[in-house]
């Protein structure tokens, strides 16, 4: 069993840290969020890097990379910030679904823009009354020959209002389906008529921005359908457990950014005439978050492993990667607050940004309750 | 702990309560908290009329603005007070730490000078003990207090002081003896804010607040005699200020807090649906039960004080317990609030959306301020267990 990275691999790893350490060190990630600012020139030098190609075929002009590269790229991003892996995750993970779903048209008039850096697409999944239980979703899009006609509401669209995105709304196509069928995806332009966007002040996430989107009557082209008519349950699952494995990555970036940065802290403080970081209880919690930051890396790992050499079903590994990441995140935030105690609680610390950043790991992208639904349904345990 | 007595007392306050709980008062319900500083002026304006009544410390001496009552008839007052949902008083710091510190270690004209002023509420306190180098190991400090003929000089710098910018003055600790061992040299001493050399800024923290404060002493004076116990012996005065502030009724009000909160997220879950998920209902069901014992720790801890023994080692663990209750308790609140958890603002005056979240958040600072969990482990385990100290 080889544990190690490939000489590319880690050229990638060390060219993606010193980005982070260049581009968009936490601090700067932490300004970026306080002041809600869209950096585009984080979004350019991605692009310059040829990250957004990395997962493509070379026949789209991609890079050809698997998913183990992209979850290294998701984890040194991660160390920056959350949302600067998300900023990288999102825009990826759009062109792959678009580059599997999209017809050659659709591909020819956006990937291009996209693998620049110049557009993007965000994701209009969760409704006011369909988060976890997504198939409830009731927006209605209407099927007038040339035409769908929309209307309906979309809630915790990432990144839906940034200049030059679009989203991948999924509606309802039959009224009568059942309710996993007779969905579709279409790929709305926020700026069309009748689209309303509002952005969710949020605790976090503040540099991708979350998004409201209200559909009153909006009509969108027919070659605006992505992958076939009442098939979008199916592209949905699609791309789910890539996602997972990728945010997984940025999670664990996050989480061993956040236990280096207490272990720096407690190696720095004086107390009672040594570091705190050699009074046990410190150096132990220390140490046991460093062994759950590996665990988790390493289940992030094996589901990228899977993912590329298609080794089994892949569902179970990308949950017990999301739900360990996302806690473990969290978990590594909150010891950091202790750690750097009335430090961590001023807002002026690095810190306070990662424990405000790690809430929303657990609840985004499938909560942690939904990840060890679908682990149980793995083991018999669930039917639904 | 059998509270059915002072039945007069009781009822007179009940009566009072009625009367003066009215308007915007009601309206307010139990806003604000002992380091919240939100609707600081209808708080000022409720202590104010509570003041009026002579129902501030109602246990001090009457000549120094008090009732004269017994320590259990300040006990029922906390207690009446907090079922009242009526709003916090803002004197925190003056009332419930440094009042009684002052009253166990100062001299009758300093008692006389301080006391009355802040039962009126006609002075506002502020601790100075933290520094940036100096928070558990608080004997680090390294602000420095000079006599000049009748006056201290002092500077350095003190941080978390807690309502710092709303303050007329200060108890600070300051080495007054470079010579002396560390816990030797330290002295007490009672800074006047308003001067040009005190220079008060304050911290916005995670949860949106700005109650906490540094404090930069450059040159700032105060009259000699203005030290609590003696020249040197600080230590031993700070040492009572920290058992008040994990003792006695100090508590009383988080727990009035965490019963309020328990009983909306039982609201809650409810209207969300989250009551029939088995998980969320056995954390709730141990989160009740967790509130329970820290209730009963609380009765414990005033039952002893009621008997006229000083809170001794064992208040850490009710520190310890609550503020480690109250943590988890808002993981709990977060989880049942789900995805709207995320949602509102946090930075701006308002801070985060959710008071939920807002205590969620705050619960952070609850296991740092008042003594760190691992300093009241540290006494636990040194003072209640006899454990041997920590090989240095």
């Amino acid at each position: 069993m080889d544990f190690g990275l490939t000489e590319a691999q880690a050229l990638l790893r060390d060219t993606a840290e010193r980005f982070v350490a260049d581009v968009c060190p936490p601090e700067r990630a932490k300004e970026w969020d306080e002041a809600h600012h869209y950096p585009e020139e984080l979004f350019c030098a991605f692009a310059e890097l040829g990250w957004f190609e990395l997962a493509f075929p070379a026949s789209d002009g991609g890079g050809g990379g698997g998913a183990m590269e992209l979850a290294i790229l998701a984890e040194a991003l991660g160390r920056a910030s959350l949302d600067v892996a998300q900023c990288y995750i999102l825009t990826l993970m759009g062109g792959m679904f678009l580059q599997r779903w999209g017809t050659e048209a659709q591909r020819r008039s956006i990937l291009p823009a996209l693998m620049r850096g110049e557009t993007r697409l965000s994701i209009g999944m969760s409704e006011p009354d369909a988060g976890s239980d997504l198939a409830a979703l009731r927006t209605y899009a209407d099927d007038k020959g040339d035409c769908f006609v929309v209307n309906g509401q979309k809630m915790w669209c990432t990144g839906a209002g940034l200049p030059g995105t679009q989203v991948l709304c999924y509606v309802r196509t039959d009224r009568d389906a059942p309710k996993h069928a007779g969905l579709s995806v279409l790929l709305i332009d926020p700026a069309s008529p009748g689209v309303e966007v509002r952005r969710i002040p949020t605790l976090a996430r503040h540099i991708l921005g979350t998004y409201e989107l209200f559909f009153d009557d909006v009509e969108v082209p027919r070659s605006n359908l992505i992958g076939p008519l009442n098939n979008g349950w199916q592209l949905m699952l699609s791309g789910l457990e890539l996602e997972r494995v990728l945010i997984s990555g940025g999670y664990v970036g996050a989480a061993q950014a956040t236990v280096d940065e207490a272990l720096a802290y407690a190696k720095q403080r004086h107390a009672f005439g040594r570091p705190i970081g050699e009074f046990q209880s410190i150096t132990h919690a220390l140490a046991d978050m460093q062994t759950e930051v590996d665990a988790a890396r390493l289940l992030v790992q094996r589901a990228a492993w899977m993912y590329d050499t298609d080794a089994g079903s892949l569902g179970r590994a990308a949950s017990m990667a999301k739900l360990k990441g996302s806690e473990t995140y969290v978990a590594a935030a909150r010891l950091g607050m202790q750690v750097l105690a009335g430090h961590g609680f001023a807002t002026e610390s690095v810190m306070s940004f990662r424990y405000r950043e790690s809430i929303v790991a657990p609840i985004s992208g499938g909560t942690s309750q939904i990840q060890r639904n679908a682990i149980a349904r793995t083991m018999g345990l669930r039917g639904y | 702990m059998g509270l059915d007595g002072d039945e007069a007392f009781v009822e007179e306050l009940r009566d009072w309560l009625a009367d003066n709980l009215v308007g915007e008062f009601k309206a307010a319900g139990a806003v604000g908290g002992p380091t919240d500083d939100s609707c600081w002026e209808l708080r000022l304006a409720w202590e104010r009329a509570l003041a009026a009544g002579r129902w501030l410390n109602v246990s001090w001496p009457a000549e120094y603005g008090g009732r004269g009552g017994t320590a259990r008839q300040e006990l029922l007052f906390h207690i009446e007070h907090a079922a009242a949902d009526a709003p916090y008083w803002v004197g925190v710091q003056g009332r419930d730490l440094f009042g009684p510190t002052l009253m166990e270690f100062g001299t009758p004209a300093q008692k006389q000078r301080f006391l009355p002023a802040i039962t009126a509420c006609e002075e506002m306190w502020g601790q100075g003990f933290s520094e940036p180098g100096a928070g558990s190991d608080l004997a680090s400090l390294t602000t420095r207090a000079e006599l000049d003929g009748d006056e201290w000089v002092i500077d350095g710098q003190k941080v978390w002081t807690t309502f710092g910018h709303r303050a007329d003055w200060l108890y600070v600790l300051c080495h007054t003896n470079r010579d002396a061992p560390r816990h030797r040299g330290i002295s007490m001493l009672l800074v006047p804010r308003h001067q040009p050399g005190v220079d008060v800024r304050t911290i916005r923290n995670l949860a949106g607040g700005e109650e906490f404060c540094e404090v930069f002493f450059s040159g700032a004076r105060t009259a000699a005699g203005n030290v609590v116990g003696e020249v040197d012996g600080g230590w031993k005065v700070v040492m009572g200020t920290l058992g008040n502030e994990r003792a006695g009724a100090t508590v009383l009000p988080f727990q009035a807090m965490f019963r309020r909160e328990m009983a909306r997220l039982i609201d809650l879950a409810v209207e969300k649906g989250a009551n029939r998920h088995p998980v969320v209902r056995q954390r709730l069901a141990g989160a009740w039960a967790g509130l329970r014992i820290m209730e009963l720790n609380n009765d414990r801890l005033l039952g002893a004080v009621l008997r006229g023994a000083h809170p001794g080692p064992e208040s850490s663990i009710g520190k310890l317990y609550w503020a480690n209750w109250h943590r988890q308790f808002g993981e709990l609140m977060v989880d049942v609030l789900g995805a709207e958890a995320i949602a509102g603002p946090v930075t701006g005056a308002a801070g985060p959306g959710h008071p939920m979240v807002r205590s969620f958040l705050n619960a952070r600072a609850e296991t740092i301020y008042g003594g760190a969990n691992e300093i009241q482990r540290n006494i636990v385990g040194e003072r209640v267990l006899g454990l041997p100290k920590e090989p240095s």
